[in-house]
């Protein structure tokens, strides 16, 4: 039992990016571009984030995001594909479809 | 304009419709696979074969012949087919190709690799040391962020093992990683366990207190004879007697009660038991089960651990409840004791897989399963450290 627990708070300490577990959705945005933002319920039954500049700035420099609003597909901690908006601040209209075709690959695979 | 209407109506209907059939097909047939394969082996032979003499019926002790005996197996096979969708956990392999064979984890864990439904359909027909089999395997399982509803049903010919389950659960996800399920299952099972129709057929006894069934007349009830006759001891002169016993067909089996009992007596207790219990119908019961379940994966550590346990408060839906595992103990030399309350049980299963890729070199394994179902346990793992040179 002991051994689970430390194996538990092992897992938890090392690996405490819970948001790029399983297949995450995040959207990496701003106040100032608020409207340029997107909904990411079309993946609510995968993990969805949104995180702000203003609040997780270091967060956003560890993950070099450079645009904003940024969307990152993250699977088992690792970096599948982004989508960053333009010059426009606007985020790509098919900015969705890309992700979805994403995900369609990740999980075709696990089967 | 009612054409206009009739068509415009039409063709709305066709989209939903189609709309609907992707929906179904995105939710249920998407990714599935369909199957048929096979197998053949070599089958199993003796290391060494078999030798019985036959004798000269006129002379015993004439040169006899020497016959082989050995039974040459034809080839072993399998072949079956069947659809599958069931999503392995990263850490398990994927497979080129799918045979039927495998044995996927999510099977056996409460919650699958995706969420959704899961399904395993399998039929299949193998020949083993030339007696043939039927085996199948259907699995159905729809996973929610709250809920987990799953059927189970598993044939096994060469073990003549056959299981049935069904459960509902309400899950409760805690962050990401954990999740705790409760809610009931039924579940099957065929033997009758602590009844031993042989020990109390044995152990009746009449009102005087002697034995009401006389072991040796176990052979009458299946045909076969005895007949008094006496040995003489040429050297000695000694004579002893003896019942020679012959079959329903006359062939002599035994020269003595104790060649009898030895030879023969053991498999008509056998077929006796299996008789008795074939008078049963198979028991269904109903009992709460919780479960936990932890997944974590990393390309280079990977922890998946879940637990399922079925409490103590079954309650028998189908089948003579005083056979069943409920009155496992309830049975003695004089039948049934009618303890009507029964005994519970705590039936368990639990699993735990885990890597770690400590370097580029070297790496450490453990996966292990532990099942305990009314009085079966099963344990299966393994654990190893790789070292890449």
């Amino acid at each position: 039992m002991r051994i689970l627990l430390l194996i538990l708070l092992f897992t938890g300490s090392i690996y405490s990016q819970e948001f790029k577990d399983d297949i995450s959705v995040v959207q990496f945005s701003a106040g100032f571009v608020e409207d340029s933002e997107i909904e990411l319920t079309p993946f609510k039954v995968y993990n969805i984030y949104y995180f702000k500049m203003e609040n997780r700035a270091v967060l956003f420099k560890e993950e070099n995001i450079k645009y904003l609003p940024t969307i990152i597909l993250y699977h088992n901690g690792k970096e599948i594909t982004r989508v960053e908006s333009g010059i426009d601040l606007k985020l790509p209209d098919n900015c969705i479809e890309l992700i979805n075709k994403h995900i369609d690959k990740l999980i075709e695979d696990k089967f | 304009m009612k054409k206009l209407i009739t068509i415009l109506l039409i063709l709305l209907t066709t989209n939903v419709n189609g709309q609907v059939f992707k929906k179904i097909y995105d939710k249920v047939f998407k990714y599935s696979t369909f199957y048929v394969a096979g197998d053949i082996k070599e089958a199993y032979e003796t290391q060494y074969p078999d030798y019985f003499i036959r004798t000269d019926p006129d002379d015993l002790y004439a040169i006899p012949q020497v016959v082989d005996e050995t039974v040459y197996h034809p080839f072993d096979y399998r072949v079956g087919f069947g659809i599958r969708r069931l999503a392995r956990y990263d850490y398990e392999i994927k497979q080129n190709y799918i045979d039927g064979s495998e044995n996927m984890v999510g099977i056996s864990a409460p919650t699958g690799a995706v969420k959704g439904f899961e399904y395993l359909f399998h039929f299949e027909k193998e020949r083993e040391r030339s007696e043939e089999f039927v085996n199948s395997r259907y699995f159905l399982r729809h996973t929610g962020k709250y809920h987990i509803v799953k059927l189970e049903q598993r044939t096994q010919g060469n073990v003549d093992f056959q299981y049935q389950s069904a459960e509902v659960r309400f899950k409760l996800p805690i962050g990401k990683k954990i999740s705790i399920s409760a809610g009931a299952i039924a579940r099957s099972h065929q033997k009758a366990y602590g009844y031993n129709p042989i020990e109390l057929w044995l152990n009746e006894l009449d009102d005087q207190g002697n034995p009401a069934n006389y072991w040796y007349t176990l052979g009458f009830e299946y045909g076969y004879t005895d007949h008094f006759t006496s040995y003489t001891d040429y050297n000695t002169g000694n004579i002893f007697y003896d019942w020679i016993w012959r079959n329903p067909e006359g062939d002599i089996v035994a020269y003595g009660d104790r060649d009898f009992r030895d030879r023969v007596f053991g498999d008509l207790m056998n077929r006796f038991n299996q008789e008795r219990w074939n008078e049963l119908d198979p028991f269904m019961e109903v009992a709460p089960i919780v479960g936990v379940d932890f997944y974590h994966y990393r390309s280079k550590f990977w922890l998946h651990a879940y637990a399922n346990w079925i409490l103590p408060y079954h309650h028998y839906i189908k089948g003579n409840e005083d056979f069943s595992y409920l009155h496992r103990n309830s049975w003695g030399l004089g039948g049934h004791n009618n303890n009507l309350e029964g005994e519970q049980w705590d039936d368990y299963q639990g699993g735990l897989i885990f890597g770690w890729k400590i370097s580029k070199t070297l790496g450490l394994f453990f996966e292990g399963e532990y099942v305990k179902f009314w009085d079966s346990e099963i344990v299966n793992s393994s654990i190893g450290i790789n070292y890449r040179l």
